[in-house]
């Protein structure tokens, strides 16, 4: 089961890593940015089940899941050019677009959070849970402003 | 010709009495009020946050025990204009202080004020109208027990038809219907419980259907739920019927998750207006969480449009 966990978060960062790799040639930015957010609920989902204890705790892959959504969220800035609120496939809002500051800003304080879920390598699920606390607020506070289900 | 002339003058009078009568506020039964005073505010904080009064009343971005600051400010985009939420703070002077029992019942459940004027559907009573008098009671409790807030209103920002509140009787008359949405014909009591939470305080409706006479009437009840444009302008509220479009994919446990966690089953998290109202639900207990996913699994699936 460890082992599994292991290798799903692995295969996550993996397959986000050459997403985002690609990312310079003839990569559709929508598509990016959405693999990239894809990783960051997979990673997400793998912390959260191991907080509840419906996954063993396991603190490398923990701390493996919050690498992930450190990665995505220093390198998910770049797949938003301008006008791609448009496309027709997106949830992504004008809002972004209007205020990017304040999206970078989001950008930036996730970083930050999924920094210090790392750096605290949480050693039980109860400090995984803290963890989770500090990083889960994150993505309902930017998908408020700056997503919208366009049906 | 003098004959008919006088015809039309007497229709003309007729027609504004028909018109006064229609508009005229109607106030709830004495035998409702007079238990406003006996509520329970424990009881009354769940009341609060299935209502959501939170969401509209307390400063935008408040977060923790900030929601329970009423001061008003919040401004409510809407086709007839821009409505801004009044201070329902105990504060006497520019809050709601000096309100007896009655008058909050009849603002909540019927949409008039303590003067005798209508109040605009901004504020969903045409959802409240469904709730209980003893959920009322226990609410009115619950406020009273809240900081008082200093902050004068604002007045709305309407264009000029929709200024005239009297109008707004019509309106009721049209539009305002506290029966059941959805026929359920079951005596299943989650279901029935989660039926009221959903139609009554919880006011899902509001968003999640959309509404007839381009979107100045009311609920559209033969697509309840089924979603629609988002009346803040961009984008579109979901559909959650559990229609292979919209929920069906959702089992009862994943909705009630949802609510309390604001994660869906695939970590995707909860966006938009509806984070507000995901921790007010957060709030609820469990067994009112697994009661409204239950109406949602019961009511008529509705495809999308
Ligand atoms: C700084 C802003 C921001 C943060 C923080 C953020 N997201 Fe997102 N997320 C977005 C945007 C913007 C989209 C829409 C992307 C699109 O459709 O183009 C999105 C989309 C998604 C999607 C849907 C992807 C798809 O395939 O359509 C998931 C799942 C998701 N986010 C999960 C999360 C989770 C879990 C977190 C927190 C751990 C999080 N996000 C944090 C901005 C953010
Ligand atoms: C969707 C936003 C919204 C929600 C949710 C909401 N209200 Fe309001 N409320 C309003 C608006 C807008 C008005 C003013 C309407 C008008 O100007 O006619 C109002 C008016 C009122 C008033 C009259 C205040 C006065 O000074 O005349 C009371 C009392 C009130 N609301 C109580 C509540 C309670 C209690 C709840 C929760 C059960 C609640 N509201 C939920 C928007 C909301
Ligand atoms: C203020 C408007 C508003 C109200 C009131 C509201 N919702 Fe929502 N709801 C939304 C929006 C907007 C979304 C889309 C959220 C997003 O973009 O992630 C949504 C999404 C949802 C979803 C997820 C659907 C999906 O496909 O992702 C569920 C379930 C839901 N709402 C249930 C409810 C219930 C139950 C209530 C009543 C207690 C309620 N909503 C009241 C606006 C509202």
């Amino acid at each position: 089961m460890k082992k599994f966990v292991m290798t799903l978060v692995a295969a996550s960062v993996v397959s986000g890593g050459i997403a985002f790799a690609a990312s310079h040639g003839a990569m559709d930015p929508v598509k990016m940015r959405k693999d990239g957010m894809q990783t960051v609920g997979l990673a997400m989902g793998q912390v959260a089940g191991m907080a509840k204890g419906q996954v063993p705790f396991d603190p490398k892959g923990a701390v493996a899941a919050f690498k992930a959504m450190n990665y995505v969220s220093g390198t998910i800035g770049q797949f938003f050019p301008e006008g791609s609120d448009m496309a027709a496939d997106t949830t992504a809002a004008p809002a972004i677009w209007e205020d990017m500051d304040g999206f970078n800003a989001a950008l930036a304080k996730f970083q930050a959070d999924t920094a210090a879920a790392i750096e605290m390598a949480p050693a039980s699920p109860e400090d995984l849970g803290k963890a989770l606390g500090m990083v889960g607020g994150n993505c309902k506070d930017c998908h408020e402003k700056y997503r919208v289900k366009k049906g | 010709m003098k004959k008919s002339i006088l015809a039309l003058v007497v229709l003309a009078v007729l027609a504004a009495i028909v018109f006064w009568f229609l508009t005229a506020p109607v106030r709830l039964d004495e035998s409702v009020t007079a238990q406003m005073d006996a509520g329970d505010a424990a009881r009354g904080e769940m009341v609060f946050w299935t209502g959501g009064c939170a969401s509209c009343h307390a400063a935008d971005g408040a977060k923790g025990d900030e929601k329970l600051k009423l001061g008003g400010g919040h401004r409510l985009p809407t086709p007839a204009g821009i409505f801004v939420a009044p201070n329902i703070s105990p504060d006497p002077e520019t809050g709601i202080g000096n309100w007896t029992g009655a008058d909050f019942a009849n603002a909540v459940m019927k949409g008039v004020s303590p003067n005798g004027s209508h109040f605009y559907p901004a504020f969903p009573y045409t959802s409240y109208t469904r709730m209980k008098p003893e959920d009322v009671a226990d609410l009115w409790a619950f406020m009273k027990t809240l900081p008082p807030v200093s902050r004068a209103n604002e007045a709305n920002e309407l264009a000029l038809p929709f200024k005239l509140r009297r109008g707004l009787g019509l309106w009721k008359a049209m539009f305002m219907d506290s029966s059941p949405v959805v026929d359920l014909q079951t005596d299943d009591p989650a279901v029935l419980r989660g039926q009221y939470l959903v139609e009554g305080p919880g006011h899902c409706g509001e968003c999640h259907t959309s509404r007839t006479f381009f979107g100045f009437g009311g609920s559209d009840r033969s697509r309840w739920l089924a979603g629609g444009p988002n009346p803040e302008g961009k984008g579109v509220i979901p559909n959650i019927t559990p229609d292979p479009t919209a929920l069906g994919s959702w089992s009862a446990a994943d909705i009630a998750g949802y609510l309390k966690t604001g994660f869906t089953p695939e970590f995707d998290s909860v966006g938009g207006s509806m984070v507000d109202v995901q921790e007010n639900m957060a709030h609820l207990k469990d067994d009112d969480l697994a009661a409204i996913a239950a109406y949602l699994k019961a009511i008529p699936p509705v495809p999308k449009q």
